[in-house]
């Protein structure tokens, strides 16, 4: 019985080997400033890194199952991303050398780098992002937040909504089952599902308003007030070298930026 | 320790132009007792549970209403203008929507209310621990509330509930969805709870409640139409065939072992 305890309040405030929150989010920090400071090519090889992270390092692990495959799914997308962006800006934007040409199609360098600028940097930010929701307990994440003093009804709005996102794809699959049962093609192909989803999801997300108002209207009945505090194990106020080094790296590229922009 | 509820003449209309959700209602529940509120669809069972949780005041700012609510030793003139939780608890018709999602483990969710109420975190998980023993629910500790079975689910929902010691328990149509195992169970849970709480039941179920309630209402139209108890339900079972649904009936007559009330039901259904 007593392991319950373990499960029940996160691991917020424990002496773990793992990273805490705020160094994780330290970490998507420094992350997002080298996805706008730091030159594309730079950018490839924080990609990189955050890739292996997302395998070696036991923080940044997906929690999940679902986490690890939407992790995979994200990587394979981004290539294709970045592919397509590239030639499609080599392709537009007419400035520079060609640097190679397919058919009786030019494609430019200037728009190649243009196109792995941009489509680098979404994905860098999207990893990041990927990358600790992945593999962060979104209630650890609501504690966290609740302990550096976030509004409670701010935290509970989130925990709704995402918890209405995280139905939302096994009720979207229960209508598509119910109405195959009956005969209607909407896994019948790509046009076939994209139609049956636009006329599935107005419908749903209003349902999703009204639960969410009756979930409110149970809340309540619990005593929960969406603007008063809960009691929260403690904020997380340790050292932590993660912070100093993520912080420092950060400020470093900056400060770095700062100074080619000087010299320029 | 368990409250009394007394209602004296208690109206309530949702807006001023509309017509009467509860008439002229007058009702004594003892305290430590079950009540079964029985009646069809709109007869006004839930609006009478929302006005007993304390809800009803403050989600209608519109409504207008009269009388008197008395709960434990508190007078209401005439509605709790606030949520009486803890002292009073409800658990709604949808067990899904009862569980609120802001928490991932059936622990978390049930120790959310005591959170709520600011109950010191060790004693809190405690206190979860003992009643999910208690309702044989321990084995769900670690399950993610939304891949509960129905009956699972609502067990845990009376939990979130229960998990605060209500002096009243309020339950409406708790057996939505439940199969024949599950709604035993549910039976079990409430008799258990007999003279610590007091439990009002609003059910269209006759047969659910029949053999846990001490007293039995039946409402139509926001009227009470019958108050009593089970001998004097069954004896004026005819009354109210067109109140409660024909299925329920036979289902009742199953359950109704007495010969004398079984013949009873056997002459509202047709059966000679």
């Amino acid at each position: 019985m007593s392991s319950w305890h373990h499960f029940s309040t996160g691991t917020l405030g424990k002496r773990t080997m793992r990273m805490a929150i705020p160094d994780k989010l330290s970490f998507v920090l420094l992350v997002w400033i080298c996805a706008f400071l730091l030159p594309w090519q730079w950018n490839s090889a924080v990609i990189g890194f955050v890739i292996i992270l997302q395998v070696l390092a036991p923080s940044f692990r997906p929690i999940s199952k679902s986490s690890r495959r939407y992790f995979s799914r994200f990587v394979a997308y981004a290539l294709v991303l970045t592919l397509v962006l590239a030639l499609v800006n080599g392709l537009l934007i007419r400035e520079g050398s060609v640097r190679f040409s397919i058919l009786f199609l030019n494609f430019f360098d200037a728009g190649i780098i243009y196109g792995l600028e941009v489509s680098v940097r979404i994905v860098l930010l999207s990893l990041s992002i990927l990358l600790f929701f992945g593999s962060t307990r979104i209630q650890d994440f609501a504690r966290y937040l609740q302990s550096v003093g976030m509004p409670n009804s701010f935290v509970s709005i989130l925990l709704l909504t995402l918890h209405f996102l995280e139905q939302l794809p096994h009720r979207i699959a229960q209508i598509f089952t119910a109405q195959e049962a009956r005969g209607a093609p909407v896994r019948a192909g790509i046009l076939s599902r994209g139609r049956a989803l636009l006329l599935v999801l107005p419908p749903l997300i209003l349902s999703s308003i009204v639960e969410s108002l009756e979930r409110g209207a149970a809340l309540e009945l619990r005593g929960y007030h969406f603007y008063k505090p809960v009691t929260i194990d403690g904020k997380d106020t340790r050292f932590s070298l993660w912070r100093y080094v993520f912080m420092t790296l950060a400020i470093t590229v900056i400060i770095r930026s700062v100074y080619l922009w000087l010299m320029r | 320790m368990a409250h009394a509820i007394e209602i004296t003449d208690f109206t309530f209309r949702y807006g001023k132009e509309a017509p009467e959700a509860l008439s002229h209602m007058s009702l004594t529940i003892p305290a430590g007792s079950v009540c079964a509120l029985l009646g069809p669809t709109n007869g006004g069972k839930t609006t009478l549970l929302h006005a007993l949780s304390g809800i009803l005041a403050s989600h209608h700012r519109d409504s207008v209403s009269s009388g008197t609510i008395r709960i434990g030793d508190q007078t209401y003139a005439p509605l709790p203008p606030n949520v009486l939780f803890p002292a009073v608890g409800l658990t709604i018709q949808d067990a899904y929507s009862q569980v609120s999602g802001l928490r991932e483990t059936v622990f978390d969710e049930v120790l959310l209310t005591l959170e709520t109420l600011g109950t010191p975190l060790e004693e809190a998980r405690k206190t979860v621990e003992g009643l999910l023993l208690s309702l044989g629910l321990s084995h769900l500790a670690l399950r993610k509330p939304s891949t509960l079975s129905g009956g699972e689910l609502q067990r845990v929902a009376m939990a979130t509930i229960l998990v605060a010691q209500p002096a009243v328990l309020l339950m409406d149509e708790p057996c939505n969805s439940l199969d024949g195992t599950a709604q035993h169970r549910l039976r079990s849970v409430v008799r258990a709870l007999k003279q610590r709480t007091t439990v009002v039941i609003a059910d269209y179920q006759l047969e659910f409640v029949l053999g846990i309630a001490d007293q039995f209402v039946v409402l139509d139209s926001g009227r009470i139409v019958f108050s009593g108890n089970r001998r004097s339900l069954l004896e004026r079972l005819a009354d109210f065939s067109h109140l409660l649904p024909t299925d329920d009936w036979v289902k009742t007559r199953a359950a109704v072992k007495k010969s004398t009330y079984r013949r009873r039901i056997e002459k509202v259904l047709g059966i000679q």
